[in-house]
């Protein structure tokens, strides 16, 4: 019996800055209607693989499958168009336009550029995660958490079939942390979206995560349940030091 | 934004357009030429608007638009009778085409900001010294185009004729190049414009062809500004590439734009209108005083203090002052 084909497939991924190797031969894949997070200590590489995988950077080695086509160095755009969605660790808003205006962007690809479907979209992705009354305000104005939450909305509109989310729990508040896991597992509940998701917020990843990809130094070490990789020795080692039991 | 003008915002334009309609009516020809100084630098600073203000690209160097759109349909007229409308077609392909080169050499090599605006300057600056050397369209000595001769009846074909003529001539380009700059503003490629400048990388992250799209931006701006190069050059009959593509055109083409309100409809009809009100004011008030330079050094402050105390420009500012406040442009 073959198993279906993994949403994403990441193989022998590596990235190197002139001397400094971030990513080295890291290898998992993100099976179709899964939610799988990346976790690691600081400077593990997991934006970088990030990066890779968006097309954000030209990876130096390995390959990147987007359900059965091969995506490796394709640009950005050409790889949000494939159907990848991504966040920004470092949010980037249109500063300049309205809430809605910077959903709109993303929607504007669909629908042969029709605006006032853009806009119906974008309402609709708006009031999802709960900034349907931001909807008119320049994005400028916006707190932290809600720029987060922009930033969702944004790669959302682009109609994903893998969504990258890059700390988007960072910042939040406990019952906010909350409310954006409810919000991305009824996502994935109902419309089988699948996602790819760093974290640092353990609660989250605990929550939310059906798998998962434990990085350091560039190098994978670990993955499994979220029950499996918390008590396996080598990720306990690298985020407490070797002295820790 | 909205699909429509709001109400108030459509009555305060028709308005504004049905007084400068009958303005021919009650104005002589020395303030019927002031206005068309005015709309010509409204018109202009439009077409500079779509490029810097919409999708973010700076060029400091649209001189060359208006000089090559200016030389197209003059020496065409002059050699062969080209009617100007005509020569406008190839002063606009030739400008969108120097624009794509420009464009090109920029984008695909990531020459982004001052460095672009460096390029823009540069090409202003090798294609003045070609014209100076250029027999064929006059080099250095000039360009004339032949005036009508008197009392003949104004002809909009051949754009010979009164000073009203042009008047009306000018009104309709800007009044077409503001309802041509909302409608892309509203449609999709005017919201890819907006993210690119807002957020390059951001745009790209959502699907946007970033290239394409800057391109579309710099071939649209480059072929309207020449199309005013073509009416200045049947406006004024004379053309020396000195002064037609200097620096000087260049900043003095995109300052209504600035103290108007980059990136806004209406910022560069008002930055027009009061610049143009500022220069008369001041002009006036040197001759009364009577020291050489007062004006410009009055000028200057003036703009200062403008941009000092409303960086954004005076639209938004104006807008908000007149609560037209709809779709935060």
């Amino acid at each position: 019996m073959n198993a279906p084909t993994p949403m994403l497939t990441v193989d022998n991924l590596g990235k190197s800055f002139r001397g400094l190797r971030a990513v080295n031969q890291v290898a998992f894949s993100v099976p179709r209607g899964d939610i799988v997070a990346l976790i690691g200590p600081n400077g593990a590489g997991k934006t970088t693989t990030f990066n890779l995988i968006a097309g954000a950077l030209p990876p130096s080695d390995g390959t990147v499958v987007l359900d059965g086509e091969d995506i490796t160095g394709l640009g950005q755009a050409a790889i949000c168009r494939a159907g990848v969605g991504r966040t920004f660790q470092i949010v980037k808003p249109f500063a300049g336009l309205t809430v809605e205006e910077n959903v709109m962007v993303g929607a504007l690809r669909h629908d042969n550029g029709d605006v006032e479907k853009a806009r119906a979209a974008s309402r609709a992705i708006l009031d999802l995660l709960e900034l349907g009354d931001r909807a008119k305000d320049p994005a400028q104005t916006l707190t932290l958490p809600d720029r987060k939450r922009l930033e969702v909305a944004k790669a959302l509109a682009t109609r994903p079939k893998l969504l990258l989310l890059d700390e988007v729990m960072a910042g939040l508040r406990p019952v906010e942390c909350d409310r954006m896991v409810a919000i991305l597992t009824g996502l994935n509940k109902e419309t089988g979206l699948t996602i790819l998701l760093i974290e640092h917020v353990m609660r989250a990843v605990m929550a939310l995560s059906d798998h998962v990809v434990v990085l350091h130094h560039g190098e994978k070490i670990a993955e499994g349940t979220p029950a499996e990789v918390t008590s396996h020795p080598k990720v306990l080692e690298c985020y407490l030091g070797e002295d820790h039991g | 934004m909205s699909a429509l003008f709001q109400d108030r915002r459509a009555v305060l334009l028709l308005g504004l357009l049905a007084i400068l309609a009958l303005a021919p009516l009650a104005a002589g020809d020395y303030l019927l030429s002031i206005l068309i100084t005015v709309l010509l630098q409204a018109y202009l600073g439009m077409s500079w608007n779509v490029m810097m203000g919409f999708a973010g690209q700076f060029s400091l160097g649209h001189a060359l638009y208006v000089g090559l759109g200016a030389y197209a349909g003059g020496a065409l007229f002059v050699h062969y009778g080209t009617p100007p409308w005509i020569g406008a077609i190839a002063g606009m392909a030739v400008s969108a085409a120097v624009g794509a080169v420009i464009g090109t050499l920029g984008f695909r090599f990531k020459v982004m900001g001052v460095y672009f605006a460096l390029l823009t300057i540069a090409f202003a600056e090798f294609t003045r010294v070609l014209f100076d050397h250029w027999g064929w369209v006059g080099a250095s000595s000039g360009l004339f185009l032949p005036p009508a001769p008197n009392n003949s009846p104004d002809n909009l074909w051949l754009l010979r004729g009164s000073t009203t003529m042009f008047y009306y001539v000018i009104l309709g380009m800007t009044a077409a190049a503001f309802w041509f700059s909302r409608a892309l503003l509203m449609r999709r490629i005017g919201y890819y414009w907006q993210a690119i400048r807002e957020d390059q990388d951001a745009a790209d992250a959502l699907g946007i062809d970033v290239f394409r799209n800057k391109m579309i931006a710099v071939l649209i701006s480059a072929a309207m500004t020449s199309l005013g190069g073509v009416f200045l050059a049947f406006f004024n009959n004379n053309l020396y590439p000195e002064s037609i593509f200097s620096m000087h055109r260049s900043i003095e083409l995109m300052l209504g734009t600035i103290i108007g309100g980059i990136g806004t409809l209406f910022g560069p009809i008002l930055g027009a209108v009061v610049l143009t009100a500022l220069g008369e004011l001041l002009t006036e008030l040197g001759a009364h005083i009577g020291i050489d330079g007062v004006k410009q050094i009055a000028y200057g402050i003036c703009l200062m203090l403008i941009l000092v105390l409303k960086p954004g420009g005076l639209w938004p500012w104006l807008r908000k002052l007149l609560r037209l406040e709809g779709d935060g442009r």
